[in-house]
C-alpha cells in the first residue's frame, strides 16, 4: 500500500472535512427532526399566510434551534466523542470548529426555513387564481 | 537541555506531570529504542496511563521534554498521532456510534489506513459493523480499540492495558497478533499492563514505575538473569553480615531456610557461600511477577 506524505497530511487545516461529514451524518436524524419541526411550526394554523414568519414562530424556532445545537454538542461531550477524537490525528482547534459547525446546523435550518416553508405552503395551500380570470 | 536525536521511538527527560498539587509523574527519564516491545509496569496510580497520555499529547507536561518518533508531541501533536496507534485503557469511544461508522471515520482521518488488514482483524474479532459501541462487551470494546490502533499502520503502538476484559483465549490471540505486528513490520510497541505473565511472553524490555518515579528500565532477559533467589541452608546460622553483601536486596525466612533475594552479582554471592563451611544453597529463577512484587514492596516500605 503506498504511503502518503504524513507531514503534508499533518499540516493543520481549519477544518477536517472527513470529521465534519461524520458528525453531520451521525446527527442526521436530529437535524431532520429540527427541519421538520421548523416546517411544522410554520404550517400550523395561525401561521402567517404571507410567507413571513410570525414573531411567535421566530421565538419558538430560535429556542428549538438553540436546544438542537446544544443537544448535538452536549451529546458529543457526554458520550466520549471528544475524548475519542483528541486521540486521533486532528487538532483541538479542528475538533472545536467542527463541533461549532455541527451545533450551528439547527440555526442554519431555522434561518433557511422560509424556503421549505414557502414550498410546503405552496403545496398544501394553493393560491386561488385571480378573480379577473373568471370575470368574462 | 535538549534531547539528542537518537534512533529512539520514545525519549523523555525530566518529564513531570502534576495534577492540582498531586505529582503523577516525576522526572521521568526514559529511552525506548525503535523496534521491539517495551512494557511499562507498576502498581495502580504509578503513572503509567499519565505517561502514555503525555506521549500522545492528551495531557500537557508540567515540565520536562519528550520526543516520540523524533517529534515533539507538544508542538507536533497531529503528526505524532498520525504515526501512532493508541489503545486507551477504558475504550474512550462514542457510546452511540456504530462500529462501522468509527472505522469509516478513522479511515478518513489517518493517511495510511489499511482497509484490508482492518477488515481481516474485524472478522477475526467478530465485531459487527452495525453494533453500537454501547452494546459491545468490555472485551469487544478492547478489541475494537486495538483494531483502531492497528488500522493506521503506525510506527509506534501505545497500548494501555491491552488485555482488559479479554478471556484467556482472546488474550493469547491478541499477544500473537502483536508479536506478528512487531516481527513482520518492525514497529515499536509501548504497553502498560498488570498482566505480568503476558508481559513476560511479549516484552523484550521492561520499566518499573512506582509513585510517578521510574525505578528501573532494562532488557527483560537481563532483568531475569540478574534477579534471582538463593535458598540457603546453614545449620550454624547465617553470617551476620549477609545483609551487607553486595547484591543482596533482602533476606527472608521460608520453611526453616534462608532465602536471599539478590540483584546482580549472583556468581559472586554463590562463590562466597561456597567458601562457608557446611552451607548448602540453590539458585532459583524468579518470574517477572516475583520481581515486580519485590520491587513494589520495597518501594512501599521505603516510602513513609
Amino acid at each position: 500500500m503506498p504511503h502518503r506524505d504524513i507531514d503534508a497530511d499533518a499540516k493543520e487545516r481549519w477544518l477536517d472535512p472527513g470529521l465534519l461529514r461524520w458528525i453531520w451524518l451521525r446527527y442526521r436524524w436530529v437535524y431532520l427532526g429540527c427541519a421538520l419541526a421548523v416546517v411544522a411550526l410554520m404550517t400550523l394554523p395561525g401561521a402567517e399566510p404571507s410567507g413571513s414568519p410570525s414573531n411567535t414562530f421566530i421565538v419558538i424556532g430560535m429556542c428549538a434551534a438553540l436546544f438542537g445545537g446544544v443537544f448535538v454538542v452536549g451529546k458529543q461531550l457526554e458520550d466520549g466523542t471528544v475524548a475519542f477524537l483528541t486521540a486521533r490525528p486532528v487538532s483541538r482547534r479542528q475538533i472545536f470548529n467542527t463541533l461549532v459547525l455541527a451545533g450551528l446546523v439547527p440555526w442554519l435550518l431555522f434561518l433557511l426555513s422560509p424556503a421549505p416553508y414557502t414550498l410546503v405552503i405552496a403545496l398544501i395551500r394553493p393560491t386561488p387564481a385571480p378573480a379577473v380570470l373568471y370575470r368574462n | 537541555m535538549s534531547i539528542p536525536d537518537y534512533d529512539m521511538a520514545v525519549q523523555t527527560r525530566g518529564l513531570t506531570k502534576v495534577f492540582k498539587g498531586q505529582t503523577a509523574l516525576q522526572d521521568l527519564d526514559l529511552e525506548v529504542p525503535r523496534g521491539g516491545v517495551f512494557a511499562l509496569l507498576g502498581p495502580n496510580s504509578a503513572g503509567k496511563t499519565t505517561t502514555i497520555k503525555l506521549l500522545m499529547n492528551l495531557l500537557q507536561p508540567t515540565s520536562g521534554e519528550m520526543k516520540v518518533l523524533g517529534l515533539d508531541p507538544v508542538q507536533q501533536g497531529v503528526a505524532v498521532r498520525s504515526r501512532t496507534g493508541y489503545q486507551p485503557e477504558t475504550g474512550q469511544m462514542p457510546e452511540y456510534a456504530r462500529v462501522g461508522d468509527l472505522l469509516e471515520l478513522c479511515r478518513s482521518l489517518y493517511p495510511n489506513w489499511n482497509v484490508h488488514k482492518v477488515e481481516t482483524y474485524r472478522r477475526e474479532f467478530e465485531l459487527d459493523l452495525k453494533s453500537f459501541v454501547k452494546q459491545l462487551s468490555k472485551g469487544k470494546v478492547t478489541l475494537l480499540a486495538l483494531l483502531l490502533a492497528l488500522g493506521p499502520e503506525p510506527d509506534l503502538l501505545l497500548l494501555d492495558e491491552p488485555g482488559t476484559g479479554l478471556d484467556p483465549l482472546r488474550r493469547r490471540q491478541v499477544i500473537k497478533l502483536l508479536v506478528d505486528e512487531v516481527a513482520g513490520e518492525g514497529r515499536t510497541i509501548f504497553l502498560s499492563s498488570h498482566n505480568l505473565p503476558d508481559v513476560e511472553r511479549l516484552a523484550d524490555r521492561v520499566g518499573f514505575l512506582n509513585r510517578g518515579r521510574l525505578i528501573l528500565s532494562r532488557p527483560l532477559d537481563q532483568l531475569l538473569a540478574e534477579e534471582k533467589k538463593i535458598w540457603v541452608v546453614c545449620p550454624e546460622g547465617i553470617p551476620g553480615d549477609l545483609a551487607d553483601w553486595p547484591g543482596v536486596r533482602r533476606i527472608e525466612r521460608e520453611n526453616g531456610r534462608t532465602v536471599l533475594v539478590v540483584s546482580g552479582q549472583v556468581e559472586e554471592i554463590a562463590e562466597k557461600l561456597r567458601s562457608l563451611d557446611r552451607v548448602t544453597f540453590e539458585i532459583l529463577d524468579q518470574t517477572l511477577e516475583d520481581i515486580f512484587i519485590t520491587y513494589a514492596e520495597e518501594q512501599e516500605h521505603a516510602t513513609p
